[in-house]
């Protein structure tokens, strides 16, 4: 126990002192399932904290084993689990197949992984460290679905509508559910190995009695689909797995359908890639040397100090080293501030990431801020920025053992920045058009205009540049 | 004994089985002084070894166990070893004092800093591990002078020679000399606090006993100069230090330079952070994040893509991040086979850095060529490098959480490579006026003409020169070159 205490004192001076007291109280006094697969942005919003504040000091509780973090591939049709691993590098596959809808699936980082924390286990034990002792409702709250699926508190009730019959079996076990089935679409479904098969219940009634076997193994399957008449059937199941197995036959209606319809935010692996904690943390090993994952979306920044050969020439190699590193140590601040990450540095230049546009242009007004302080603090004009942002899809790889960003949106980015020069930041028109970045233009006073087209070399689409000063 | 057999398998495994094989008989068979501080050029001309495979076996043998790496700070005059790190961390001062020479030295990675590796004790346990058990003799050979010290094998006649007397003082003793000085400077040296007093004997010769003092303490001092005639004095000593001292006196004379100032290549700081195992080995915790050290010189290479950007429109992301990824595991092969080493990448480019500017136009070459066959195997004309080359002082630092360099060298580098077209490798003045790299130009068949460019921010006129092959054919080179490789 005083082991656990150094621990949450140790959050509580590196992270937001205020997020581990919310994330103390919790783990002290909350239920067992608050603390399972905790959504970061949930959890700030439901504690009024700022969500970054909250994704950094989750990080650090990660980082202390006070929680752990996994990394969950979902669905993009039911919002279900269908890989949790500790680390980006177990998930492996090119895709994932989801049985209950019946679909493969890229896992792209910023819409279908996210990132959970579940309370360790040394810290507190909680119900769902041991799955297979958890009830049907709470199997499937606790570890069938992600956390971006907003369910009812209720869930007994809900399974009541969502199932006509539901059954517990042990391995090895064999049961039989007999039942009349009314016209409907029926799936008997096993959240536990993933396995399903599809019933279509129409026609003309009959009296016959039908069986339908069905064996659940270790890997997830996808048994077909089924016509039936409506009237009495019989399920038989053979559980063939290692591990317990939850069958139960689940109306394809309305009720399913607001379910797995009701969604809320989550912190997907993007925006936690592209948090700085998570970048100064968890530096080397996210990725495995030939991993790749697609990114639908990410925010890049580019910046380079102008000038800076004519300044080394004048000033000299060591106070301008001194300068440049002053100059990095504000950016980082300033990038931090808006959550997002800095990926590398290069001579002078910074390559930073976010997960929204809004962030990134907020970042970009702030380190013209926080050039103009240095420059004054040191009575002239030496450092001001080239600053170029674009937004598109990239791929998530490591290079040259750092966890990078490769394609062709990176490219852009980097020769949008080419084009800056310190009067303007200069942005390319999905960057303009984001939610949110209209709003903190005018608020800030800015103004935007379009850039001269100018082709950028070697992109053979047309790319609009606009000018924000 | 069952597992320093595993880390010797472990060894030729990872490194050079050759190289392995030799440490291995030295550490079985060898006497102490061959295991402490290894001078890795040393030790491949003696055994017949490529320097690059020496310094990349012993990189892993250190990161094994089964050596010790140390950086050792030289004196510039003496070649004397001012400070012994296990990292450069370890080497915080902008300046060490030699007592000996009574001069400063500014640690520069290329000159004043060496890397030596000892057998580490668990594997071999040799009179070095306890210095103060060293006579003077053996103290001075081991301990005092560096891997780059060229010292005669009968190391206790040459210091004979040299000395008038000498003492062996426990700590807390005390104990005098009594002698005649005779004419001359004579150095009152201790080697283990790197204490001297010096004595500038001259004048009319005297009977007058004199009485000098000196006392040792756990700092290196210079106590200054005394003058006094010749004549008989008495020395008293007292050693106030924690270790043991062996004081001296030294004639400071033609025999002692004749004996002691023979100089040896070593191993440079500089070139074993050029060295892309080293680099790979030990990535981080090089440098402190405040720290930077003056390099007096070194080699930068930066290349880029031509046409990247075109490339990923064509092909695609996915297709371009597998044929980039080739692209830079065949760079990194030529860098590495040229005692170079990659520093990063950044998009498409890569910057390396080479302890010596032949070996880095020899690894540009070598890169055109590793393109060459990539293209011909996928039978098209996709990768094709703007290659720039040059050399001069920089700051080694830590930036980004890595090792890396700084300064207007760094930035003069790739405003050259900005300037590169595939057609020819850029590099600066420097470069081609290095005998070594004339000599490799003039075996490779290829002309150094100068280009008229001014770079911009550079106040400095630099003047740039593109290498291409005497015949005027782009790929003129390629036949001589692989003559030359084969």
């Amino acid at each position: 126990m005083a082991e656990t205490d150094t621990l949450w004192t140790l959050l509580g001076q590196s992270a937001d002192p205020a997020v581990a007291a919310s994330l103390k109280s919790l783990v002290e006094t909350g239920e067992d399932r608050s603390l399972n697969r905790v959504n970061a942005l949930a959890f700030a919003a439901k504690h009024g904290h700022s969500e970054e504040a909250t994704i950094t000091a989750m990080i650090h509780a990660s980082r202390l084993g006070l929680f752990d973090l996994s990394w969950n591939v979902l669905c993009p049709g039911c919002g279900g689990v269908l890989e949790s691993g500790g680390a980006l590098r177990t998930i492996n596959h090119h895709d994932y197949f989801c049985s209950l809808c019946a679909g493969s699936y890229e896992p792209t980082l910023d819409e279908l992984v996210e990132v959970t924390f579940t309370v360790n286990s040394r810290t507190r034990h909680i119900a769902a460290h041991d799955p297979e002792g958890l009830s049907l409702p709470e199997y499937v709250r606790q570890i069938f679905w992600g956390s971006g699926v907003d369910l009812p508190e209720d869930i007994g009730a809900l399974m009541n509508d969502l199932t006509l019959d539901a059954i517990e079996l042990a391995p090895g076990e064999k049961a039989a559910m007999s039942l009349s089935l009314t016209e409907s679409f029926i799936i008997v479904f096993d959240p536990v190995t993933h396995t399903t098969l599809f019933v279509e219940v129409t026609g003309e009634p009959t009296q016959e009695r039908r069986n339908v076997p069905l064996v659940f193994s270790d890997f997830h399957a996808h048994a077909g689909k089924q016509t039936l008449r409506p009237g009495p059937v019989r399920f038989s199941f053979e559980n063939k797995a290692a591990k317990r197995t939850l069958p139960g036959l689940w109306i394809a209606g309305d009720t399913m359908h607001n379910v797995l319809g009701k969604r809320r935010p989550f912190l997907t692996a993007t925006r936690l890639m592209s948090n700085q904690t998570f970048r100064d943390l968890y530096r080397t090993g996210t990725l495995d040397k030939d991993q790749r994952f697609k990114i639908t979306n990410l925010t890049i920044l580019f910046t380079d100090l102008r000038g800076s050969t004519a300044l080394y020439d004048r000033i000299g190699d060591l106070a301008a080293y001194d300068l440049v590193r002053g100059h990095f140590g504000a950016l980082l601040e300033t990038v931090a501030t808006e959550g997002g990450a800095v990926v590398k540095t290069i001579g002078d230049a910074v390559m930073a990431t976010f997960p929204t546009p809004d962030r990134a242009v907020r970042a970009a007004m702030g380190m013209r801020g926080a050039m103009r302080k240095l420059n004054d603090a040191r009575g002239n004009e030496d450092l001001a920025l080239n600053i170029g942002l674009h937004e598109g899809p990239c791929l998530a790889v490591m290079l040259d053992e750092r966890q990078d960003y490769f394609g062709q949106t990176v490219n852009v980015a980097s020769r949008v920045q080419g084009l800056a020069d310190p009067s303007a930041i200069l942005a390319t028109k999905p960057v303009v058009e984001a939610t949110n970045v209209a709003k903190i233009l005018s608020d800030a006073g800015a103004t935007v205009t379009p850039r001269q087209a100018s082709a950028l070399r070697g992109v053979s689409e047309a790319v609009a540049v606009y000018e924000i000063r | 004994m069952a597992e320093i057999d595993t880390l010797w398998t472990l060894l030729s495994q990872s490194a050079d089985p050759a190289v392995a094989t030799s440490l291995r008989s030295v550490v079985e068979t060898g006497e102490d002084i061959a295991l402490n501080r290894i001078n890795p050029l040393v030790f491949a001309a003696n055994h017949r070894h490529d320097e690059e495979r020496v310094i990349s076996t012993l990189v892993h043998a250190a990161r094994l166990g089964i050596f010790d790496l140390s950086w050792n700070v030289l004196c510039s005059s003496c070649g004397g070893v001012l400070e012994v790190g296990g990292g450069l961390k370890t080497i915080d001062r902008r300046e060490y004092f030699c007592a000996f020479c009574a001069q400063n030295n500014e640690p520069t990675l290329d000159e004043l800093v060496e890397v030596t590796f000892t057998v580490n004790p668990r594997i071999r346990r040799i009179a070095a591990h306890d210095p103060e058990g060293l006579p003077l003799a053996e103290y001075m050979r081991q301990v005092f002078f560096g891997s780059g010290s060229d010292l005669p094998d009968d190391i206790e006649a040459a210091i004979n020679a040299v000395t008038l007397d000498v003492m062996d003082l426990a700590p807390g003793e005390k104990a005098a000399m009594s002698l005649t000085l005779p004419e001359g400077l004579i150095i009152l040296l201790d080697p283990v606090t790197h204490s001297t007093l010096f004595l500038d004997v001259k004048g009319e010769p005297t009977h007058e006993r004199r009485n000098v003092s000196l006392v040792f303490s756990d700092l290196h001092a210079h106590a200054g100069t005394l003058s006094l005639q010749p004549g008989p004095a008495r020395i008293s000593l007292e050693n106030r230090a924690a270790k043991r001292t062996i004081p001296g006196l030294w004639v400071a004379g033609e025999a002692m330079h004749q004996n002691l100032s023979k100089r040896r290549a070593f191993l440079t700081a500089t070139r074993l952070l050029s060295n892309q195992t080293f680099r790979d080995l030990y990535r981080t915790g090089t440098l402190e994040k405040d720290q930077r050290f003056k390099i007096t010189n070194l080699t930068f290479l930066f290349t880029d893509l031509r046409g990247s950007t075109a490339l990923y429109d064509r092909i695609g992301d996915l297709a371009a991040y597998d044929l980039v990824r080739d692209h830079f595991s065949a760079l990194l092969r030529s860098v590495d086979a040229e005692g170079g080493a990659v520093v990063k990448t950044i998009g498409d480019a890569v910057m390396a850095t080479f302890p010596t500017s032949d070996r880095a136009v020899r690894a540009a070459m070598k890169m055109r060529g590793a393109m060459r066959e990539i293209n011909g195997a996928r039978g098209n004309e996709d990768l094709a490098l703007n290659i720039g080359l040059h050399e001069g002082p920089c700051l080694a630092v830590m930036l980004d959480e890595r090792q890396d360099y700084f300064g207007q060298t760094v930035n003069v580098a790739a405003r050259v490579q900005g300037l590169a077209d595939p057609s020819a490798i850029l590099v600066t003045r420097p470069i081609v006026e290095s005998p070594e790299v004339a000599r490799l130009l003039a075996e490779a068949g290829l002309d150094a003409n100068e280009r008229s460019s001014t770079l911009r921010g550079v106040s400095e006129p630099v003047s740039v020169y593109e290498l291409r092959s005497a015949l005027g054919d782009s790929r003129g080179d390629d036949s001589k070159l692989r003559r030359l490789y084969a």
